[in-house]
């Protein structure tokens, strides 16, 4: 069988355009503090970025919105130099998501979540009887197994496999549609620290394989400075730090992590 | 707030005197309608029905209505007698299986045409007895009724699998959809089977078809409403990674809610074929076919020996079936 191609369909680094561009994203829920105050920032295409911020920091907000998932309450965010906002559908196709816990669909196979990728391009027939065509079921495979899993693996329900398992599943579905630009949200938030090292290298490997680039956002300061190129600090919605690993500074680290959040709900209640 | 000795505390009441005015209210409200439902002739009536079991009191006559009732239901009617000259084209070489002949004298009374009075004659007259003839009648009267139950319940499936889908506040396409797909289960709901029975023996005329839609539609009602909640009490995390790669509805429905929500979908539609299997009994008595239609007719012709038997198959099939279906969902959940 011939082996299929696992390159990326486009080369976003021809166009000279930024893989992600935000500029002054803003995000209010109904009421509090936003959950984005004014953020900007624009990822070169090949980098690898994470996200680093306490919980409730607006990591998850940021990468919603990038996928089209929540809308901006003013600002903009563009992938490739188009607003996801506008041509959602079309620009979803060309974005990966991990996600937390990885998400799967429980009860389907973990080489059916994989192939639940296509399903937005696929006939609803397709999707009814869940039959891809040989080309995409070999593609499945061959993901399935870059990133780890045996062919008995891949006929399991995805919920026999293990939270590493798992969140390498969710790698692979995230890939399966040639992504440009891959979103992490927390993808190894659930995992003991030596598997979440391993989904985190195997994420950056994949990801360097075929070209994309990646923003990851994570709460752990340690996998932060080993895996990312760049790192972008968030703060009760705010950007508080950018630049590479090696320079955060211990105080911009206390400032981050710190308990002492003036515009978060719970101290009011404290008070 | 000062504080005071425990001594002099006072401690709020379990019962106070409103509690105790209620409760007056409810029992003499109950007591009324007791009177007029006719609860105590009921008590009075079982009190005696106990008295003359135990023999402490003579039962009132022997012709008691209730009593001839219990007694002829026995035995129970298995075989079946039919005069052959009432059988059309009958051909004494060609009897059913296990079938035998019987003539026996039997007398008759007629209008004699040449004296214009009524003369008793004894004649001669040949039955056809069937050992099982009856019981194999009613066997196949309560397969009909399983018919029913299961087309009616598969009609009830495929109604209710897109009313689910416009009755689920997550994927209804309008307010508009969901409004008028939730009101429309409810009406399905509330109407009961008899009473769309009725209707529909008048449109469709007596038989299954006017009971497995009877049956069907008020499965449907049933079905779509925990289908439909089903739905929207699924797991979110599924549906957002599909909506995130840019999925539809019908994408997000077939590969995120439908695996999750199958075996509760599974478990409830196993209760309804249970339902519609009880229920097509009863909605036979309306003229919707199957075994109520046979009972109801030899329950008017006083025949309680074949309305025996008819219970007694009736009963063991719910049991049968109820084992079937417990097996089932054991091995789906």
């Amino acid at each position: 069988m011939k082996t299929p191609s696992l390159k990326p369909s486009e080369a976003p680094e021809m166009t000279g355009q930024p893989a992600l561009e935000v500029r002054h994203a803003t995000k209010r829920f109904d009421d509090g503090p936003p959950a984005l105050d004014d953020v900007s920032f624009s990822l070169k295409p090949g980098q690898f970025t994470v996200l680093l911020g306490p919980s409730g920091s607006g990591k998850s907000t940021l990468l919603r919105a990038a996928v089209g998932l929540v809308s901006l309450s003013s600002g903009d965010i563009q992938v490739h130099g188009k607003s996801p906002a506008r041509s959602r559908r079309q620009l979803q196709q060309t974005i990966g998501m991990v996600h937390q816990d990885a998400a799967l669909s429980d009860r389907l196979t973990t080489a059916q979540n994989v192939l639940s990728a296509m399903a937005p391009s696929a006939g609803w027939l397709r999707v009814l009887f869940q039959a891809y065509p040989p080309a995409q079921q070999a593609k499945a495979c061959a993901l399935l197994a870059r990133v780890g899993l045996s062919q008995d693996q891949a006929n399991r329900r995805a919920r026999e496999l293990s939270g590493g398992q798992r969140q390498r599943v969710g790698i692979a579905r995230a890939l399966m549609n040639d992504p440009s630009l891959i979103l992490a949200d927390e993808p190894v938030a659930s995992l003991d620290p030596a598997t979440a090292r391993t989904v985190m290298s195997l994420l950056r490997e994949t990801a360097r394989e075929h070209g994309a680039t990646v923003l990851c956002s994570l709460h752990q300061i340690d996998l932060a400075c080993e895996f990312a190129d760049r790192v972008i600090a968030l703060k009760a919605g705010r950007l508080v730090f950018d630049g590479e690993g090696r320079d955060l500074s211990p105080k911009t680290l206390a400032r981050l992590f710190d308990h002492d959040r003036p515009h978060h709900p719970f101290d009011l209640v404290e008070a | 707030m000062e504080k005071s000795a425990p001594a002099a505390w006072q401690l709020k009441p379990v019962f106070n005197a409103r509690a105790v005015a209620l409760t007056c209210l409810a029992l003499m409200l109950l007591a009324v309608s007791a009177h007029r439902m006719q609860l105590d002739e009921m008590v009075s009536r079982m009190g005696s029905l106990i008295l003359e079991t135990v023999g402490a009191r003579e039962a009132p006559s022997p012709e008691g209505q209730d009593e001839s009732v219990l007694e002829s239901m026995f035995p129970l009617a298995i075989s079946e007698r039919t005069p052959v000259d009432r059988i059309a084209q009958f051909d004494p070489d060609d009897l059913p299986l296990f079938a035998h002949l019987e003539t026996v004298p039997v007398e008759q009374t007629a209008l004699d045409p040449d004296t214009l009075e009524m003369t008793t004659r004894t004649i001669e007259k040949t039955f056809l007895v069937e050992p099982g003839g009856y019981l194999f009648l009613v066997i196949t009267k309560i397969i009909e009724t399983i018919e029913i139950a299961i087309w009616a319940s598969l009609l009830a499936v495929m109604m209710s699998l897109p009313l689910a889908w416009l009755g689920a506040r997550n994927y209804s396409p309008h307010w508009l959809t969901y409004a008028a797909a939730r009101t429309g289960v409810s009406f399905l709901r509330a109407v009961p089977e008899l009473i769309s029975a009725l209707f529909l023996v008048l449109i469709f005329g007596f038989g299954p078809v006017a009971g497995i839609l009877a049956l069907a539609l008020h499965g449907a009602g049933f079905l779509a409403k925990f289908y439909a909640e089903d739905i929207e009490a699924a797991d979110n995390r599924p549906q957002e990674a599909l909506r995130a790669m840019g999925a539809g509805d019908f994408a997000t429905l077939r590969l995120a809610v439908l695996p999750q929500v199958l075996p509760s979908y599974a478990a409830l539609t196993l209760y309804i074929l249970d339902r519609n299997v009880r229920m097509a009994t009863v909605i036979g008595l309306v003229g919707a076919g199957g075994i109520g239609q046979e009972l109801k007719g030899r329950f008017d012709m006083f025949q309680y020996d074949r309305v025996a038997t008819i219970l007694l198959v009736i009963f063991v099939t719910v049991l049968l079936l109820d084992q079937l279906a417990a097996h089932v969902r054991r091995k789906l959940i």
